[in-house]
């Protein structure tokens, strides 16, 4: 299939599904980032969300993790070998981040009946993967930016040339 | 089925990646983690004095103005993201001039 053709593609529901699922965990750790917009509730909370949410963005790209995870010893486009390194750090990164997020908890986890701990070192471990993935991050969306606006560019075009009575989901 | 399978395994991969941070706290990489051993000591301290913004008594509820910070986050990313695609984009004009080269004019 050609480039064009491939352009005039209908978007599949999963990668559609996929595209706004990225979309909103970016602004959602946008806006987590920045305790001083949210508060300390609304952070809270909302890194609960976004663990989801990033749960479900790693099973939804688990079958390229294998794919490249198996391939990495082979010969390999270079890219493909940098982003599985980086996308394995934001892995990291963000898991790092979520779980000592959860354990230095003050009020979503009071409020489900638990108690936070104030260790240093989960605190600052806490701070210092949510600055570094804030580059990571970057990284991450910078290496699939041909996939994101080739996917957003079809969603949107269809959006404004689809009738408005036609039920897409 | 293949849902679940795959939702078990990238627990399962979290699980470990979780399992690695206590492995890092009992390591002495700990002490670079934690620059005051007294945690109880440090609870009481006063959170302006030192920067830290969860203990920031500022930051406890939400603030229409810290908008503006949040925005910022995207100045960084932004201007990584434009970085890589420049370097994408040399690069891939690079290879079309040699694919361009090789095939005597004719980019393919």
């Amino acid at each position: 299939m050609t480039q064009v053709a491939q352009r005039h593609q209908p978007v599949r529901r999963l990668v559609r599904f996929d595209f706004w699922l990225d979309v909103v965990l970016l602004i959602a750790f946008t806006l987590d980032f920045n305790l001083e917009f949210t508060g300390i509730a609304a952070h809270e909370w909302l890194g609960a969300a976004f663990t989801v949410a990033l749960v479900v963005h790693l099973v939804s790209h688990w079958e390229w993790v294998v794919k490249t995870t198996g391939k990495l010893r082979q010969k390999y486009p270079n890219k493909e070998k940098l982003r599985w390194a980086v996308d394995l750090t934001v892995l990291i990164l963000m898991t790092w981040t979520m779980a000592s997020g959860f354990i230095i908890s003050v009020r979503a986890l009071p409020a489900l009946g638990f108690t936070g701990s104030t260790e240093g070192f989960f605190r600052n471990l806490h701070s210092f993967g949510a600055d570094v993935s804030v580059i990571a991050i970057a990284f991450h969306v910078a290496l699939s930016w041909a996939w994101i606006k080739s996917v957003g560019r079809r969603i949107l075009r269809r959006n404004a040339t689809a009738p408005l009575t036609s039920g897409q989901s | 089925v293949r849902l679940v399978r795959h939702t078990l395994y990238s627990l399962t991969l979290i699980a470990g990646v979780i399992a690695l941070m206590f492995g890092v706290r009992a390591t002495p990489f700990n002490s670079l983690m934690t620059d005051d051993h007294d945690d109880n000591r440090r609870v009481e301290r006063s959170s302006s004095e030192r920067g830290d913004r969860r203990r920031n008594p500022r930051n406890q509820d939400f603030d229409p103005a810290g908008i503006v910070a949040a925005a910022g986050t995207l100045v960084p990313q932004a201007a990584i993201v434009a970085g890589v695609a420049v370097l994408e984009g040399k690069r891939r004009r690079k290879k079309t001039e040699a694919i361009r080269q090789a095939t005597n004019g004719d980019p393919q």
